[in-house]
């Protein structure tokens, strides 16, 4: 076993059960990322786990470098304000398009030979939007050479080592949740890709949950159906570290997404197909094997959206 | 409507019966029964029962208006029209050997508190329950404390108490709402769970709250001019010392409800540039365009601040939320200074609910009132 995804951690966690399992009795490597200020506050790992932890502060070696170096520091301001920007305009068209493919949804039933294949072309302007979006975003970090691939800067280069170094002594590496956007930009930054990328290629355990879990993933979905404030239409926030492929992630779908809205869930697991839609509860504990995924926690705390709007459990029983 | 209808025509063809019928028709409904958007109240007791009125606080209805009695019995009822999504407070009156007596009903389980006691309530079928007023399962919640100070404005000792949410530390700031009514809105709103849901979610930022009370209230929050002194001099230096409060403005809001709203609106206007987020419920703002007002001597200094107010809106530059009820009086007065907001420049959200002037009213608007002005990230964490 190597990679674990669990689901959210609260109101009771289940990453020791997920580390015994794994048969897991050595250090640990924690990423807490993010926590942002708080990733030192680690007074809940020590009094769920027995194991030896290291702590990877990657969350404040990133602000010590933007500190330290003045030219990166606004390169990077200067790409994520521009990133930002790009955005606004994307969910302006992404607007349109659900829009578009939502109507057409109520039209299906009483003109499926038209209206059909008209939802496909909608459906497939979503997608096209999506996809532009991390094309746009990726084009954009190309313009920067300051910070287009950090790990190549000295500075960036020696804590990656020291990541390495710190994980060549672990047996796994847990990774927490926490404000998305920020773990995945402080991982990518360290070339954490790869790192964690080598550490699962070893064998050894990678467990991971709400956005820890997420950024592992090809593609990281934003989503809350019904916010107190704006739109609740899912979206794409970018391109993950890659290491989860196949499956797009929901922690706390059961309160953030209207599941038992079936032209909604139908929605959204056309648009993120070929990958897999799956809900994460607190509970969950899911297992990568070489046949696929296996549900080792509660059943009904991991489930799948279906194309049909249908919600199923996700993953083989154990 | 319709199992009214046939439960009169069967007492009128067999009143005999007509004990067993209405016992039988108490025990299959519950009360009110709505049926879309009318509510039939009803009342039996199985007593004898001079008249019966509804007493109802919906502005626009009648406050009291006699139940119809089923010919020949002691059973009453009356059909009332309401908004969809309506929730109405109301008690019954009660007349018997000439006496009268003021109840809620017997056959509604449903409550509402305030300090006054309690209310029946009837929600229309479009009045959902807010999921987020009640603790949610694994929420970390907040924590209260408690201080004392002695306010030299008002002489003698004042009482603040502090919400701290759960991710509260002392070397870092966070920012701070002043609620007006603090036991008020702790006790009858449930205003904590509220914050802790919210904050939890990360719908709303982590932020203190300190909740705070007037010894003459109506008096000390009807635009009295030590009150802004109070809050703005006293209360806030009070927390700043004390916790770890923010000093942007717009992280330092103030709030209230009724008279709490003009307290707040009339601190926010004495001291422009301190407070950046203001939330004002069913705020009391009579003014008047010509002549006085009728409303007694409380109300003289509200007059004369809203009037005041209204001659110099631009005074706050704040972003604002504001509620209030169809069914209140004051609504009237709420709509009437929207446009003179807007006009000033002010950022506002103004929101109408189908209710009354009420707790539960003001509990329902807080996660709007409190996402408007304290958002969170929800977009981002997933925790």
């Amino acid at each position: 076993m190597s990679l674990v995804v669990l689901g959210p951690q609260r109101p009771s966690a289940n990453v020791r059960v997920a580390l015994d399992a794994a048969g897991v009795e050595g250090p640990v490597a924690l990423i807490t990322a993010g926590w942002r200020h708080d990733e030192g506050e680690l007074s809940g790992f020590k009094a769920e786990l027995n194991n030896t932890l290291y702590h990877l502060p990657v969350y404040r070696w990133f602000d010590d470098f933007m500190r330290s170096s003045s030219d990166a520091s606004r390169a990077y301001k200067a790409r994520q304000s521009e990133i930002r920007r790009v955005k606004e305009y994307y969910r302006v068209r992404l607007h349109s398009a659900l829009q578009a493919a939502q109507v057409l949804q109520t039209r299906v039933s009483e003109d499926p030979d038209l209206a059909g294949p008209e939802l496909e072309r909608a459906i497939a302007d979503v997608r096209r939007i999506d996809a532009e979006l991390i094309e746009r975003t990726s084009a954009i970090r190309e313009r920067y050479p300051e910070v287009a691939q950090p790990w190549n800067i000295p500075a960036v280069r020696e804590r990656t080592e020291l990541i390495r170094e710190e994980l060549a002594t672990c047996q796994a590496v847990c990774l927490a949740g926490g404000h998305v956007a920020v773990l995945r930009n402080r991982m990518l930054f360290f070339g954490m890709d790869q790192v964690l990328g080598d550490f699962l290629g070893e064998g050894r355990v990678l467990a991971c949950w709400s956005a820890g879990a997420m950024a592992l993933t090809e593609r990281i979905v934003l989503f809350y159906d019904d916010p107190p404030e704006g739109r609740g239409e899912p979206e794409v926030l970018d391109r993950g570290l890659g290491l989860l492929p196949g499956m797009v992630l929901f922690p706390h779908a059961m309160r953030r997404l209207r599941v038992k809205d079936a032209r909604r869930v139908s929605l959204l697991a056309r648009r993120m197909a070929p990958n897999t839609c799956v809900g994460l509860e607190n509970g969950a504990r899911l297992e990568r094997t070489e046949d696929g995924w296996v549900n080792h926690g509660t059943p009904e705390a991991a489930v799948q959206f279906n194309e049909d709007g249908s919600v199923s459990p996700f993953g083989g029983a154990a | 409507m319709k199992d009214m209808l046939s439960l009169i025509a069967a007492i009128e063809a067999s009143p005999d019966t007509a004990r067993d019928q209405l016992k039988n028709f108490v025990r299959s409904n519950s009360f009110p029964i709505v049926e879309n958007d009318t509510a039939l109240f009803f009342f039996w007791d199985n007593k004898p029962t001079e008249s019966v009125q509804l007493l109802n606080w919906v502005f626009g209805l009648e406050s009291r208006q006699h139940l119809q009695r089923i010919e020949g019995t002691d059973a009453f009822y009356l059909a009332l029209e309401l908004p969809h999504s309506g929730r109405v407070e109301y008690k019954l009156m009660v007349e018997r050997g000439g006496r009268r007596a003021l109840i809620r009903d017997p056959l509604n389980p449903l409550r509402a508190f305030d300090p006054f006691g309690s209310n029946s309530v009837c929600p229309m079928p479009g009045y959902t329950h807010p999921q987020w007023a009640e603790l949610e399962p694994g929420v970390r919640e907040g924590r209260m404390e408690t201080f004392s100070f002695h306010s030299e404005i008002y002489g003698g000792t004042r009482k603040v108490q502090v919400y701290l949410p759960t991710e509260y530390k002392a070397h870092k700031t966070y920012p701070l709402l002043i609620c007006h009514d603090g036991s008020d809105y702790l006790r009858y709103a449930g205003f904590k769970p509220v914050l802790d849901n919210l904050i939890q979610r990360h719908e709303v930022k982590p932020l203190i709250v300190a909740f705070i009370d007037g010894h003459s209230r109506n008096e000390e929050y009807g635009a009295d001019p030590r009150q802004p002194k109070h809050v703005v001099e006293e209360v806030l230096p009070a927390m700043k010392t004390r916790y770890g409060v923010s000093s942007k403005v717009e992280e330092l809001g103030v709030m209230g409800a009724s008279f709490g709203g003009v307290a707040s609106l009339f601190t926010a206007w004495t001291y422009p540039g301190v407070f950046g987020r203001v939330l004002l419920q069913s705020g009391s703002f009579l003014f008047t365009d010509v002549g006085h007002h009728d409303r007694g001597a409380l109300w003289d200094p509200v007059a004369a601040f809203v009037n005041q107010y209204r001659k110099d809106p631009a005074r706050i530059d704040a972003k604002v939320y504001m509620s209030c009820g169809t069914f209140e009086g004051l609504i009237y007065y709420n709509r009437s200074l929207v446009p003179l907001m807007r006009k000033s420049g002010l950022e506002l959200r103004f929101v109408e609910a189908q209710d009354g002037h009420n707790w539960i009213a003001w509990r329902d608007r807080l996660r709007e009132g409190l996402t408007y002005l304290f958002p969170g990230h929800l977009w981002m964490y997933y925790d």
